[in-house]
């Protein structure tokens, strides 16, 4: 009895030793994580003087003050930035959605010839990186004296082959008694689409939807090729913008506060929906 | 309203693309379902009862011959506008939407003069409700009821606009089956109430005997009889439909005509009365487990058919007896005779002999399969 | 018995929807993906193409010359294999480790799954720019990373503008940070699928937790790991904006300019106007990251054969 006494004892030890461990692993991580989001705004709660007056930063701020987060609105065009940002994220999300139901819809419910063929080209185009065709993009675009302009930014993201194949096989999986029913019931193609189709595929879409938001928050490459007025500018495109060129090189404080500005619908979008952008982002999507 | 085919016939390609020729799946139908009628098409899996269905409700369309709603041809008339109700298999429910929902569902699409304000939706669903009996279910989404429950869903929603005709595809088949004896006399009760001309489609022949008007029986594509339930039993047209219908199955041998007499091996089952003017020749002999009439071999009377027993099954009612012969059209078929339960017969007995019941015994030409007798 | 001629009609009719249909799509992705791709060949054969007077002098493998020996080219290509052969095991062991531990807890696991993805969801650029000061070494201030170092008597070095290694040690760690989120949710995700009762039969035979790790976890999740590498070396190979947030645009005057980066220059911008060169930077990069897929497609199917 005593040597089961004593394995007992011993496992019990050896799995709390395992279980500090792995909880001092994970908050270290964490801690990595997070302290960005704390030092930025920490830093963009002291103001300029105190902030530049640390030599070695400190870890709280001493007399907190909201004055960068007016600098940051009224010195640089950070309103501007994310007055764009909001317009293109919701026009180009709408626009691809528009796009992508339908050629989903027509792949997964619809009869045609050649249906086969154009689905295979649709997929072998997933494998093409945007870096490619980026090049030419760029001079369609800036000959059609699209530059600087909204549609410029808009047009060469309303479509996703991935987000059609996504909501493609999502509405194979509805019965096709369904259709059939509708059909008997007087139902057009159109009217089925969204009012059965849509209604029962809508975790995907919200999905679809939230890592497009998510993807065009963030967009920076194509904006900053085809952009250089900074009314057009993106709020990617406005931090480098800032960061070069904005409150002079040394207001870090004001700054931090416009990076805070950009990060927080993200962020709040996250905090809300987290489990939904976890589970769609694990089936399948990546970032960019 | 009645149903008219005229010609009507469904080609598919082959599934198998290196396959050229065509699978009929419907083959030159003409006949015509009266009105107000119930009719059950009936056949094995496979026989082509769906796609007629679906050429019906106009799910899909015919490759030659054409439809008529009483004197309407509806024939290039698309699914949604052709007016018909149908209850599918899997009963089809929006599961995004309540019962209410699903069953006004039907009445959103009606447009024009048809359309109807919601309270008038709202009346007509609750009345479809009423006639399947599921009023107190309407705020229930489809997957938080029972399969019971959801077939009545079904077929409130066929019949909410009142269709000119109900379609109902295996409506009992995801049923269990006390479940199954209770829907289809329900189906029957609604039919009868809204007398609306019904098809339905099962394989199961127990399920068409007992509640339609017609039944209409198939096999490949082909309709091999309609008729009233009991006429068919009784009078098969051919050996798959004497074979398809009654539960027990028909019990059929390898027999011969031979100088106006009919036998099975070598005994005589059948004389010049039964036979009548029919040349010599290989037949098959169909005969109903009912048809069998139970003589015992000391009773000094010798059947007619003798044969090995197997096994005697006590039913209460009734009494199976289970024999083999060497005639069986397919070897080692068990057959089986159902007697009164008020016989007596020894299990332990070797053979048993029979006499047959001449209504009940039909004869098949041994190639063409057809009934001769 | 006349053939039906409304069934062809409807056929067609049906056809012709269906195309409508997809016409937003094929519209699309013809302008600005099938139509780019074929004209991005194009481009990189046409020697000294300008895209101002929209004339070149010929066809031939200039560009491709001209490129490979082009300095920059070279330190952009050194810069990001370094990248790649530093962050993508380095993230792929560590993101390995943090889903380990956290698919063994109950407690906190999705508090500690929320927080480690948040990261997916900031902007690069801006939370870079975070990154950057806190390493930055300026004449007010060491910077918060130098004031560590400093406890353990070491520094200051200034990880922005100085040397080399210290600042290809910012960009991995940084590169690591904007990657992990990603590859922890899938490795966590992949972890969770693995039947409960493997690991059940596992210990009543009195296995080992290092031997159930090699023996029944590694093989089990051996796809996803792949997957996770075969898209990480792409990923990775795309370095660029990752670089922007730590050190601004001018990336080539920090010596830390990427493949990705340097097409863009090329294409545009105070060193740009030259799409050919670009797109011929754009297609050795495309059939880099082509072999080293490949390479790596054929390695999985080896392992999992065996």
């Amino acid at each position: 009895m005593n040597d089961y006494d004593q394995i007992s004892k011993k496992a019990g030890i050896s799995e709390t030793v395992r279980k500090i461990i792995t909880y001092t692993c994970l908050s270290v991580w964490g801690i990595i994580v997070l302290f960005p989001f704390y030092w930025m705004i920490l830093s963009s709660i002291k103001s300029y003087g105190s902030y530049n007056s640390e030599f070695t930063p400190r870890f709280i701020a001493d007399s907190p003050t909201l004055r960068n987060y007016r600098d940051a609105f009224t010195q640089v065009s950070l309103g501007r930035y994310f007055l764009n940002t909001f317009i293109f994220t919701v026009v180009t999300t709408l626009l691809m959605m528009i796009v992508i139901v339908f050629a989903a819809f027509a792949f997964s419910r619809l009869e045609f010839k050649g249906k086969n063929l154009v689905f295979t080209l649709f997929l072998s185009l997933m494998m093409i990186p945007s870096e490619l065709v980026i090049i030419t993009n760029f001079v369609t675009i800036t000959n059609l004296g699209l530059r600087n302009s909204f549609t410029g930014l808009i047009l060469p993201s309303v479509t996703s082959v991935f987000y059609i194949y996504l909501l493609k096989e999502n509405f194979e999986q509805i019965p096709d008694d369904l259709y059939k029913a509708a059909k008997v019931d007087g139902t057009s193609d159109l009217k089925y689409l969204f009012r059965v189709m849509i209604p029962i595929c809508s975790p995907t879409i919200v999905t679809v939807v939230i890592l497009k938001v998510i993807e065009c928050w963030n967009a920076y490459v194509w904006p900053r090729l085809i952009t250089d007025d900074p009314k057009y500018f993106l709020v990617s495109n406005g931090i480098s913008e800032i960061r070069e060129n904005g409150f002079g090189r040394e207001n870090i404080p004001a700054m931090m506060a416009a990076v805070v500005v950009i990060s927080i619908p993200l962020i709040i979008l996250f905090l809300i929906f987290h489990k939904k952008i976890m589970e769609g982002v694990s089936r399948g999507g990546t970032k960019g | 309203m009645k149903i008219r085919f005229e010609g009507l016939t469904k080609r598919f390609p082959n599934r198998n693309k290196k396959i050229k020729s065509e699978v009929v799946a419907v083959d030159n139908f003409t006949f015509e379902i009266p009105d107000g009628k119930l009719v059950g098409l009936l056949g094995p899996s496979g026989c082509g009862k769906s796609t007629a269905l679906n050429l019906i409700c106009g799910l899909e369309v015919p490759t030659e011959g054409r439809i008529f709603f009483d004197d309407d041809d509806v024939t290039d008339i698309p699914a949604e506008n052709r007016g018909v109700g149908m209850v599918f298999q899997s009963y089809a429910l929006y599961p995004h939407l309540n019962v209410k929902k699903n069953i006004m569902f039907p009445l959103q699409n009606l447009k024009g003069e048809q359309k109807l304000t919601k309270e008038q939706m709202e009346q007509k669903a609750l009345e479809a409700a009423r006639i399947v009996q599921i009023e107190e279910l309407m705020d229930r989404k489809p997957r938080e009821m029972s399969g019971g429950q959801q077939q009545r869903v079904a077929i409130a929603r066929a019949l909410v606009k009142m269709p000119r005709v109900l379609l109902l595809d295996e409506p009992l088949s995801n049923l269990d089956a006390r479940l199954r004896i209770q829907t289809r006399e329900e189906i029957k009760r609604i039919q009868n109430e809204t007398k609306i001309t019904t098809v339905f489609v099962t394989h199961d022949q127990e399920e068409a005997m007992s509640i339609s008007d017609l039944i209409v029986v198939m096999k490949d594509g082909a309709i091999h009889q309609i008729g009233k339930p009991q006429d068919v039993y009784d009078q098969p047209c051919n050996l798959f439909v004497a074979k398809f219908l009654g539960t027990p199955p028909i019990n059929v041998f390898k027999g011969r005509i031979n100088g106006g007499e009919l036998y099975i091996g070598d005994d005589k089952i059948a004389g010049k009365e039964f036979v009548k003017d029919i040349s010599d020749q290989e037949v098959f002999i169909g005969i109903r487990p009912e048809g069998f009439i139970l003589r015992n071999e000391d009773g000094g009377k010798k059947g007619v058919f003798s044969s090995k027993l197997l096994a005697v099954e006590v039913m209460g009612r009734d009494t199976s007896v289970v024999f083999s012969s060497e005639h069986s059209e397919v070897e080692g078929t068990r057959h089986r005779a159902i007697i009164s339960s008020e016989e007596h017969i020894d299990p332990s007995s070797e053979k048993v002999f029979f006499d047959i019941n001449p209504k009940k015994l039909f004869v098949f030409s041994g190639e063409s399969q057809e009934r001769l007798i | 018995m006349s053939k039906n001629k409304g069934t062809s009609t409807v056929a067609k009719l049906r056809s012709l929807k269906a195309w409508l249909y997809l016409l937003p799509a094929l519209l699309f992705l013809g302008v600005f993906m099938v139509y780019p791709l074929i004209d991005v060949l194009i481009y990189s054969f046409e020697e000294g193409y300008n895209s101002a007077s929209q004339t070149s002098f010929g066809t031939g493998i200039y560009n491709y010359a001209y490129v490979l020996h082009d300095p920059y080219f070279l330190q952009a290509v050194k810069n990001t294999f370094i990248i790649v052969i530093i962050t993508v095991p380095l993230s792929t062991i560590l993101a390995l480790l943090i889903s380990l531990g956290l698919n063994s807890i109950k407690k906190l696991k999705e508090v500690f799954q929320t927080i480690f993805f948040l990261p997916y969801v900031t902007n690069t650029l801006a939370v870079g720019l975070v990154f950057m000061i806190m390493f930055k070494k300026t004449p007010y201030t060491d910077g918060l990373v130098n004031m560590i170092l400093a406890i353990f008597k070491a520094g200051p070095i200034d990880f922005i503008d100085g040397p080399y290694w210290a600042k290809m040690f910012v960009m991995c760690f940084y590169t690591i940070w904007v990657v992990l989120p990603f590859k922890i949710l899938i490795l966590t995700s992949a972890l969770a699928s693995v039947d409960d009762v493997y690991y059940k039969a596992a210990r009543i035979d009195g296995t080992s937790r290092f031997r159930m790790f090699t023996n029944i976890t590694l093989p089990m999740i051996s796809p996803m790991i792949f997957y996770l590498v075969i898209t990480g070396f792409i990923g990775a190979f795309k370095a660029y904006s990752d670089e922007v947030a730590i050190f601004g645009t001018d990336l080539n005057a920090a010596g830390m300019n990427t493949i990705v980066g340097y097409v863009y220059d090329m294409l545009y911008g105070d060193s740009g106007g030259y799409p050919s060169y670009a797109a011929a930077a754009a297609l050795i990069l495309f059939a880099i990251v082509f072999t080293i897929t490949v390479i790596n497609l054929l390695i999985s199917k080896k392992t999992s054969i065996r």
